[in-house]
């Protein structure tokens, strides 16, 4: 019988039929849906996020991988209740105000519900208003924002500016990323933290809610 | 002593060049454009860039807004376009023309970091830097004109372009292109370029600065992009619509690909700048290359972008314009 560490390497290898027969083997032989998702599924994408990060690992297999995981995800979702899917957390995410690019956030964002993450996608061009009515609606822990130009990154501090009046800022962590943007400049503007790259943005946000 | 006298009527090729394509390869990729343009259609972000596609010929779908270009008005955009653009100098000695084959070079960045070089610091950039490379770059005679570098990182970022041309056209004479965000900033450059030239005629005859708008990969206008386009052109001024594809990040992993969707992307700039005035001298701009599939960065010193930028040159002088490539 094939066993929860040959699911996350079929994860890795970024076989989506591997991921497909041996989630479906496991649901029938009744194995426990929580540790498919959590030591099958996620325990796979958590060593492509060291292996990306290493440079051991390509995006496009990256991408394999997530794929993989996610199609292995939804054969378990039918038999778990919302409350049962195990999260690491929700993360709010999007790019900011007047920018269209989002290469990074997507890479960052399926990096981060490959690692156990719920990921609300909001999208490019993302003014500060909008980050606070989503932030009112989605109630996440985290609120991620992007930028590639140095003209759009002071949309980061108007953003958390905007929280801080409406009184949400407490009630929620902000991480900040992109080309021009640095430790510094997020330590400038209040921002809870920085990372340079997806695979250590997943780490940060594992890190802010320990 | 043997006598080799000159050759007539014999053919010879001038300088260097790499030749990636045949005429028929390059008629594939327009096709392929073609289809793209009509079917696809681009983001355009724009409302006012959408009334101008949409009274040029194009279907436009304001809901999402889709800007679909049918064949006739791609070639009629091509046929406009002027073959020959001359980009000028506060001094007349620096002015440049470009065409077809004949090779010019510049500057060209958007560096945010720079190594200081008194103290050896690596910091942000600043507006003094800006100077200092334009005092480079004029001094240098390779040089034919200015392009910026690196970005004002001092200075408040809505401002930094105006920045930017005050402290380049301040410490050059020759030719310098401008990068506006939107129509505001736009308005402002030309206004100060008038300023220098002494009056908005003077300007049009002798186009001391041209622009450069950015498409977006894959097939997108940005607002930004849309309204720098229609100012320059409303002005008669140059226009370098540059796209930067990354090919398996924003465009297809083949070259031919990447070459397909960096075209619509362009050439939707340029069927713009035509159909906001027609004859309105434009650039084909390429800084296209590929994504690093280790890092997700862009790199542009690595050996396809010189393919790409060859390919990209044969695309252009196909067309009959001139163009700027990324040199790495």
């Amino acid at each position: 019988m094939a066993s929860l560490e040959d699911l996350a390497r079929e994860v890795e290898s970024g076989s989506e039929d591997g991921v497909r027969a041996l989630t479906n083997q496991m649901i029938a032989d009744g194995v426990d849906p929580g540790a498919i998702i959590n030591q099958g599924l996620i325990a796979g994408m958590n060593a492509v996020g060291v292996r990306f990060k290493a440079g051991d690992m390509f995006v496009p297999e990256v991408l394999m991988a997530a794929k993989a995981m996610g199609s292995g995800v939804e054969l378990v979702k039918p038999l778990l209740s919302e409350a049962d899917m195990p999260a690491e957390g929700k993360v709010l995410i999007g790019t900011v105000e007047g920018d269209l690019h989002d290469i990074g956030k997507n890479l960052v964002a399926m990096m981060m519900e490959g690692v156990g993450f719920t990921v609300v996608d909001l999208g490019v061009d993302i003014s500060p208003e909008d980050f606070v009515e989503a932030v009112k609606l989605h109630k996440p822990d985290i609120l991620g924002m992007s930028a590639l130009l140095t003209t759009t990154m002071p949309g980061m501090e108007d953003t958390i500016e905007a929280l801080e009046e409406e009184g949400l800022r407490d009630q929620v962590k902000i991480i900040i990323g992109g080309a021009p943007i640095s430790q510094e400049f997020a330590d400038d503007i209040g921002a809870d933290g920085y990372a340079p790259d997806a695979a250590s943005a997943a780490d940060l946000c594992k890190q802010l809610l320990s | 002593m043997v006598k080799r006298n000159v050759s007539a009527g014999r053919s010879a090729w001038q300088g260097f060049g790499l030749k990636i394509f045949s005429d028929d390869d390059l008629y594939q990729i327009h096709l392929a454009t073609l289809e793209v343009l009509e079917h696809s259609g681009l983001y355009v972000q724009s409302n006012e860039a959408m009334d101008i596609f949409e009274n040029g010929g194009c279907k436009v779908d304001r809901q999402q807004k889709k800007v679909r270009i049918p064949a006739y008005v791609v070639e009629d955009a091509l046929n406009s376009a002027p073959q020959k653009v001359v980009l000028c100098g506060r001094d007349p000695e620096k002015d440049l023309v470009l065409e077809a084959n004949r090779v010019n070079f510049c500057p060209f960045g958007e560096g945010i970091m720079v190594n200081d070089p008194e103290t050896g610091e690596y910091r942000k950039s600043t507006k003094a830097d800006i100077a200092n490379v334009a005092k480079l770059v004029d001094g240098l005679d390779e040089y034919d004109m200015l392009e910026f570098t690196i970005a004002a990182r001092d200075v408040n970022p809505k401002t930094a372009c105006l920045h930017t041309y005050e402290a380049t056209v301040a410490n050059t004479s020759k030719h310098i292109p401008q990068s506006p965000d939107d129509a505001e900033t736009a308005k402002i450059l030309i206004e100060m370029a008038e300023a220098v030239a002494g009056g908005k005629e003077k300007l049009q005859q002798r186009p001391i600065v041209s622009g450069c708008a950015c498409p977006q990969s894959p097939l997108s206008l940005s607002r930004g992009c849309c309204e720098a386009i229609i100012e320059y052109a409303r002005a008669g001024l140059p226009m370098n619509v540059l796209s930067m594809a990354m090919a398996g990040g924003s465009s297809p992993v083949t070259l031919a690909g990447t070459l397909v969707t960096h075209n619509c992307e362009v050439l939707g700039g340029h069927i713009l700048a035509q159909l906001t005035r027609r004859g309105t001298p434009v650039i084909y701009g390429s800084s296209t290359t590929i994504l690093d599939l280790r890092r997700a960065t862009a790199t542009v010193g690595c050996p396809e972008l010189g393919m790409i930028s060859a390919a990209v040159a044969q695309m252009a002088q196909y067309y009959l314009l001139p163009s700027y490539v990324a040199g790495g």
